[in-house]
């Protein structure tokens, strides 16, 4: 999976891609052309997944409020520091992941192994400023935003369950959040969502690029593709969770 | 939902197809070793993570109430009914969900899948009721595997950052996860085992149009399979807060 | 045009080639035989410096080199239009109406008119041909690589695709180099027949020459033969 090789190549595609927004050529239809098709296209699956994680996070601190301090009350401030700092992120982050990467590694395998990528450098095109660029911006700003939808409909379909189920009153469900969650909440959550949002783009690309051979080729590439990034999403999670400890 | 409609069929197809033909234990147990093994490292790298993570956060919400001592049986619970599953479940859906419907998409573009069929074999008997058996065992056992190591990095992690003794950690496990906790755990890991399985087959078995179609079926195997493993994380969460009020009205 | 001197190439320690020697003319035209899996693919993207040679002297007196792909390399994303267009705009920064009549005509050549809005994975495997050599063309290069550009097509087809790049290297004046498994292509397609084998390539000369060699190695590809020194 990791191999040396592999992590040599990754490096390789993203000191140049990051070197590029410095010096490159910004392709702004290409990058619109990816935000549309990975980002708005990823609306409709992480809006639904979400909307189910919201509901069963209310049930299950509900649980688990009722069993270690024998009251609900406190539902609003738990589950609002849960969603906010992990789950509200990880889940859409790990949807993301594989759909965007997965299609990204898909996209550039197909064209390494038909040769398009060879046709581009033949063309004096550099394939990681016209391929991987457009895709890291996209992955970036697709990453940031689905996260933020992610968050507002999470917390809203946890009101709901909670507003329908344990009988809080939205206002007061609101004004509890308020106690708990602040601006730095949301300011850890935007990094991460930045952080998962960059790195798995390369992680995509760099696997297509490593593309070898017909149909197997691309299959196995797209599936080392996802797990990686799947494990790269838990790790980088963890770091940054500790890091936040240690800031705040 | 048409996805969804064709994918009850395909299971309908699998189960009928498993119950007509006669298993070869012995290419079902391959199969599993094969699944196992691959994975293994990976959910357990996977698992440490994901029990670390989790008592990080718990550790910030509950440090606020001065009630560190109850970490150790809030985290496991919470890990073992709801977070673990969920997430070990997302990797397997591309560690082994991915990888069946990149197998079996290339074996359906190059046309193998129509050589099986011109030798007289079903290969619905022959490739994918042997990989869903293999694969459902395979995932169940990577599940448990994943939240027992998720217990161990959620320790270390206590012990490391939060300061509270191991033991005292364990000792507050069973007042808040007993076996109800486990028996819920494990009821998820199967459901999710079955989608992993049968999502992957589905996509794989149904690929079309050459090296991207087998690309296509995988990102829409891990696609389809992380979300429906979210529906079905509600469906049973509904169902096992049904039974537990069944037996003595909650706990 | 085109010099090569003691050129070699190895992937991941393994020698793909060495030694080769190949000098193409002004106007003049390549032609490389050679069983599968013998590196004339690897050779004419060293050609076309896309790989970068290990030993010896790659020479190109040519500003454009333009390719035609094994598979075609057509972008999938974009249509048949677009994948004329593109290395316009990228490559010569011709864009508007100046690059649309350009384009046009060179579907014309390739007797492509009226497929401009589809796109490339609708074509045949013979219009994807097509396509794929009024892309290498469309950029004006002094030099034209066609690797394998018969590969999968039926007899006749093959035949009218070999014409068309006679042809149109009649009309540019462009050299060329091309790689096939076809004899019969081959000596359509080269003034001068090269054998590719055994990490080595040998030069067969004329296509009269050739049919007239004495070479063991070049007699027994010539003449599909399973004994011989390629066994």
């Amino acid at each position: 999976m990791a191999t040396p090789s592999f992590a040599r190549e990754f490096w390789s595609v993203a000191t140049r891609t990051v070197g590029w927004a410095f010096h490159g050529k910004w392709r702004r239809e290409e990058i619109l052309q990816h935000l549309v098709h990975h980002g708005i296209g990823s609306i409709p699956i992480i809006g639904i997944s979400t909307a189910f994680a919201g509901l069963v996070v209310t049930q299950e601190i509900a649980f688990h409020m009722d069993h270690a301090l024998h009251t609900t009350t406190m539902i609003p401030g738990f589950t609002g520091q849960f969603i906010m700092r992990e789950l509200g992120i990880a889940v859409p982050a790990l949807l993301i992941v594989a759909k965007v990467g997965a299609s990204m590694t898909a996209e550039i395998g197909g064209m390494k192994i038909t040769e398009q990528v060879d046709a581009l450098k033949l063309l004096g095109i550099d394939p990681v400023g016209y391929l991987v660029f457009p895709r890291w911006i996209a992955g970036i700003i697709a990453t940031v935003s689905l996260t933020l939808i992610a968050l507002a409909v999470t917390l809203s379909c946890a009101i709901l369950m909670a507003v329908t189920k344990f009988n809080f009153s939205t206002l007061e469900y609101v004004n509890n959040l308020r106690h708990f969650v602040d601006l730095k909440d949301l300011a850890c959550a935007l990094v991460k969502a930045v952080a998962y949002g960059a790195v798995m783009p390369l992680i995509a690309c760099t696997y297509g690029f490593r593309c070898q051979g017909g149909a197997q080729g691309v299959g196995s590439a797209t599936t080392e593709s996802v797990v990686s990034a799947t494990i790269a999403v838990i790790v980088l999670d963890f770091v940054l969770t500790y890091l936040f400890t240690l800031v705040g | 939902m048409k996805e969804l409609g064709k994918l009850v069929l395909f299971y309908r197809d699998i189960f009928r197809t498993a119950i007509r033909s006669k298993q070869n234990h012995r290419q079902i147990f391959q199969q599993m070793v094969e699944v196992y093994s691959r994975s293994f490292s990976t959910v357990v790298f996977a698992g440490l993570f994901v029990g670390a993570i989790l008592t990080l956060q718990f550790q910030m919400v509950l440090a606020d109430y001065e009630a560190l001592s109850m970490l150790g049986g809030i985290t496991t619970s919470a890990c073992v009914r709801e977070v673990g599953p969920l997430i070990i479940s997302f990797l397997l859906a591309g560690k082994i969900g991915a990888f069946t419907a990149a197998e079996l998409g290339t074996m359906r573009v190059t046309e193998q899948m129509d050589a099986i069929e011109c030798l007289g074999t079903d290969p619905l008997e022959y490739l994918v009721v042997p990989r869903f058996i293999a694969i459902v065992n395979a995932s169940i056992l990577l599940l448990v595997v994943g939240l027992l190591v998720s217990l161990g990095g959620s320790v270390l992690v206590a012990t490391l950052t939060a300061g509270v003794n191991p033991l005292q950690y364990i000792t507050s496990i069973p007042r808040f996860a007993g076996m109800d906790v486990f028996a819920a755990g494990m009821f998820k890991s199967a459901v999710y085992g079955t989608i992993v399985a049968g999502v992957a087959c589905h996509q794989g078995f149904t690929a079309s149009g050459g090296a991207k179609g087998v690309g296509n079926a995988v990102t829409w195997a891990a696609i389809y399979t992380n979300l429906y493993i979210v529906l079905a994380n509600f469906v049973t969460s509904q169902f096992l807060e049904m039974i537990g009020h069944l037996f003595g009205g909650g706990h | 045009m085109i010099t090569l001197t003691g050129v070699a190439k190895s992937f991941d320690g393994r020698w793909i080639f060495r030694g080769v020697d190949l000098r193409v003319p002004r106007g003049g035209s390549a032609a490389i035989v050679g069983p599968s899996g013998s590196g004339k693919t690897v050779l004419l993207k060293t050609i076309a410096g896309l790989h970068a040679a290990d030993e010896g002297r790659v020479v190109v007196e040519s500003q454009e080199v333009g390719m035609l792909f094994q598979r075609n390399a057509l972008f999938n994303s974009l249509s048949v239009l677009e994948n004329l267009l593109f290395p316009l705009r990228e490559r010569k920064g011709v864009v508007g109406a100046a690059a649309m009549a350009l384009a046009r005509q060179h579907l014309e050549w390739v007797g492509l008119s009226g497929t401009e809005q589809r796109s490339p994975d609708e074509l045949s495997g013979g219009m994807q041909k097509r396509l794929g050599i009024a892309r290498a063309l469309i950029v004006e290069p002094e030099v034209v690589l066609y690797d394998d550009p018969t590969a999968g097509l039926d007899p006749i087809t093959s035949r009218v695709i070999a014409e068309l790049i006679r042809d149109l290297q009649a009309r540019k004046g462009t050299t060329v180099v091309a790689v096939t498994n076809d004899m019969h292509r081959a000596y359509a397609l080269g003034d001068q027949i090269y054998l590719m084998a055994r990490g080595r390539l040998l030069s067969g000369g004329t296509a009269d020459q050739v049919k007239r060699t004495q070479d063991p190695a070049l007699r027994q590809f010539v003449n599909g033969l399973q004994e011989g020194p390629l066994a």
